[in-house]
């Protein structure tokens, strides 16, 4: 026999394998996600009866694929509900040993493995797990942090907001992660995000002024106020964008001096920000932006233009120096 | 007579040689993307997509749509992409000059209103002739414009984005619903090292479509676009991702992919002059990340999916592969100076040069080499014993890559829901190697006298339009663009 031939006894081999796996494969595969959905359809009713109030004794004790569907229901409900929903469903998790099973498996060897069981036990609403979540935040693998960053999150953890900001501003995790995760927490966060918007970093004072910004109160704007004359641009934005969902009226006079900042995305941002704060006093300041600044400032003008004073848009736009981020916002308005 | 004999010999055990480098490099890829499918799979329970969607810090995305003549599609299109979950965008079309009804279409169906956009003009474009909003849906942008072909259209889609991100789809395909959020997540993830991401692009000709999205995927019963299926197998599920790992993806399709819109606007826009922009683009985004020394990524993301329709005529099959053929050339010829140049790293000692020996010259030594050793055959040059196991070991190989493409999309994605599809399509990785394969290189020689023609033209598409399978096709458009 030639080489050719063996190669080509070898391919042909190879090629039966594959087909004989792809045909088990799908036969396993075919049984078990039709018997997965079946399951999902009959316990779902006594999962939304478990956590709206239902007796932990009416749940039965499931094993395999039964429990798994179960805690994949109540997982999904644990996203949705705040409040004693999620209470019974960390009692339901601790009593049947998810939490300690979850645990055990965030120390395994296999990096997926602790991704998941960190990302579970954010499903699961047992504070307990805070405790060991932590310390995965600083995982070798990245996709362990970012579970347990999201979980932290999920468990309102205030005990994490510190290694959370540490986590993001170091870059090991991804800002959108730990900003969902202190969002999540929410308010706790604020006074240490407070802290924070006077680092030595700028990038630190940007990222925590956003997150202010996000998760923060009206009240908290008169403490961010001065950084609208930051060194940073990019501090100066960020505050100015966080006035703005602060919907700090006292802040106006500081966001109108911005608009004449010498970089087009502070600008812009103290732009969106007087569209939230609102005023006779914004929208004259708005106006000769809108007409002739740059285009992203003079488009995020004649919008905050547009939200606070329609008719004076359409008005201005009908100006032969319009301009045309008027115009076009003029027939936003319209339409 | 001799001369012309060894030569002739020499260049069949030259094809054989390449044709051997080749399926390595295959193979190679087809590990890949075996070894990266596990992960993915697993990657799916911890994806955290939800918290994506409901995260106020995700940003927004401006879903272009390029469209020239689409009228059977363009409605069911856009109002696919309108619903997609996503927390903030918009959808551009571009209407590029269609000498049919689709800006009449889309103004029935979405009540357009004029509104006096202000673009950008950082990339020059064809005069835009007038811009409007959908007063139902106010996400909904539509730019009128001269016709200046597909890329001239995606630049005037990104000068009229108002978003930080822009996903270029084309306007006969219908992205799923989370297929934004998939292929957005690894770049929201780390917005600082990937410059861009793409997904998969599956055929839908054949699957039941309901009101822009494919409720029930089937292989199409068109033998043609059976075929297809097969090389987008090939091409998604295993070459990209095999590539993507090796950081040396050297294309993110014109039909589904994500960028930073700065940094496309910094590198110019779409190149007008090339049928291939979606290659073109891609390498010059890693040309300009290399040239400054930014560490960077541009990666292939499998699980995110957008359906397109496949042409079912062989002459609309065969202008589609000389174009691309074409387009390919062109992208080559631009950045030839990356080809084996060690200063882009592995897109240009390992992916330039593969896009040239074994992408652009593959006709030559396929066809050329299969020509050859059937006529060394006939002169009795070549033992037929040789002869015959060097076609079957051919076709074994191909049957080999096919199958493990087929267990991969089993493994990871199991599409396709009755077994007889599954038996349709391995028989068809069989048949493809009987004919079809051949006629492919053939016109991808073709390519060759467009190129040396210089053609510029796109050529013509039949649109058949999204229909289930007991629906009568709607009325075809015809795709000319200048």
């Amino acid at each position: 026999m030639g080489v050719l031939e063996v190669i080509g006894v070898v391919l042909l081999a190879t090629s039966l394998v594959f087909i004989v796996v792809l045909t088990a494969r799908r036969s396993y595969t075919g049984s078990r996600i039709r018997r997965r959905d079946r399951l999902t359809t009959e316990l779902r009713p006594l999962a939304i009866a478990f956590v709206e109030g239902g007796a932990d004794e009416a749940v039965p004790e499931y094993h395999g694929l039964e429990a798994e569907v179960f805690a994949e229901l109540l997982g999904g409900y644990a996203r949705l509900l705040r409040g004693e929903g999620r209470e019974r469903i960390a009692a339901y998790f601790e009593r049947r040993g998810g939490v300690d099973e979850q645990l055990r498996r965030l120390e395994s060897r296999r990096a997926w493995k602790r991704a998941t069981a960190a990302f579970m036990l954010g499903d699961m609403c047992s504070h307990r797990a805070v405790g060991e979540l932590m310390p995965a935040l600083g995982d070798r693998a990245r996709p362990v942090r970012m579970a347990a960053a999201r979980s932290l999150g999920r468990l309102e953890a205030v005990e994490s907001i510190e290694p959370l900001i540490e986590s993001g501003v170091s870059g090991r995790l991804p800002e959108d992660v730990t900003g969902l995760a202190l969002f999540d927490i929410g308010p706790a966060a604020v006074p240490r995000l407070l802290e924070l918007s006077a680092s030595d970093e700028p990038a630190i004072r940007a990222r925590a002024l956003e997150l202010v910004g996000l998760i923060g109160e009206a009240r908290d704007a008169k403490q961010i106020v001065d950084r609208l004359s930051d060194p940073a641009a990019a501090v100066r934005a960020a505050a100015a964008d966080a006035l703005g969902r602060l919907g700090a009226g006292e802040a106006r006079d500081a966001l109108v001096r911005a608009l004449d900042d010498r970089v087009p995305a502070v600008r812009a941002a103290a732009a969106r920000a007087l569209g939230q704060a609102g005023g006779r006093r914004a929208a004259e300041a708005l106006l000769p932006v809108a007409r002739g600044d740059s285009f992203e400032p003079a488009r995020a003008a004649a919008d905050a233009l547009a939200r606070i004073d329609p008719a004076l848009v359409v008005a201005a736009a009908a100006e032969p120096d319009a301009g045309p981020h008027l115009r076009e916002a003029a027939d936003v308005v319209s339409l | 007579m001799n001369v012309v004999h060894n030569l002739a010999l020499a260049y069949s055990i030259v094809a054989f040689v390449y044709f051997a480098i080749l399926n390595s490099v295959y193979l190679l890829l087809t590990f890949l993307a075996w070894r990266d499918m596990g992960a993915e799979v697993r990657a799916r329970r911890y994806l955290a997509l939800d918290e994506m969607f409901r995260s106020p810090l995700t940003p927004g995305v401006s879903v272009l749509v390029p469209a020239f003549n689409e009228e059977p599609v363009i409605v069911e299109s856009v109002r696919s992409l309108l619903v997609l979950r996503y927390p903030r965008h918009e959808v551009v079309v571009v209407n590029d000059g269609s000498g049919d009804g689709t800006l009449a279409a889309l103004q029935r169906a979405f009540d357009l209103a004029p509104v006096r956009l202000a673009l950008r003009d950082l990339i020059p474009t064809a005069r835009v002739r007038a811009t409007y909003v959908s007063r139902a849906h106010h996400g909904l942008v539509v730019v009128d414009k001269e016709n200046g072909g597909r890329s001239d259209a995606l630049n005037a889609g990104i000068n009229a984005a108002r978003q930080p991100y822009v996903c270029v789809i084309d306007a006969d395909s219908l992205l799923e619903p989370d297929a934004l959020l998939k292929v957005s997540k690894p770049i929201l993830d780390d917005p600082n090292v990937l410059a861009a991401t793409g997904g998969t692009i599956r055929i839908a000709n054949g699957s039941r479509v309901d009101h822009g999205r494919v409720v029930e995927a089937r292989v199409p019963t068109s033998r043609l676009a059976t075929i297809q299926v097969l090389e987008y197998f090939r091409a998604f599920l295993v070459a990209r991702v095999g590539w993507s790992k090796l950081n040396a993806l050297g294309i993110i399709s014109g039909a589904f992919g994500l960028f930073h819109r700065s940094l496309v606007e910094t590198v110019g826009g779409y190149w007008t002059d090339t049928v291939g922009e979606d290659f073109e683009l891609t390498i010059r985004l890693h040309r300009h990340l290399r040239d400054r020394g930014e560490p960077y990524r541009i990666a292939f993301i499998s699980d995110p999916v957008c359906w397109t329709e496949a042409p079912e005529q062989l002459a609309t099959l065969a202008r589609q592969r000389r174009r691309w053929q074409r387009g390919l050339w062109e992208g080559i010829r631009r950045h030839l100076r990356m080809v084996g140049n060690p200063r882009y790293g592995v897109i240009g000692l390992v992916a330039m040069p593969y896009f040239l020996l074994f992408e652009f010259l593959s006709p030559l030594f396929a066809l050329g080499g299969l020509v050859v050793t059937v006529v060394l055959w006939l002169l009795g040059s070549l033992p037929t014993a040789y002869f015959v196991s060097f076609l079957l070991v051919s076709i074994v190989l191909g049957l080999v890559l096919t199958t493990a493409a087929l267990a991969l999309e089993e493994f990871s994605y199991q599409r396709y829901r009755r077994w007889r599809e599954i038996a349709r399509l391995l028989a068809y990785a069989v048949l493809e190697n009987l004919g079809y394969h051949q006629l492919h290189d053939v016109w991808r020689t073709l390519g060759y006298v467009d190129i040396l023609r210089g053609k510029t033209a796109w050529g013509t598409q039949q649109r058949r339009g999204f229909s289930t399978p007991d629906e009568a096709p709607a009325v075809p458009g015809e795709k000319t663009p200048s």
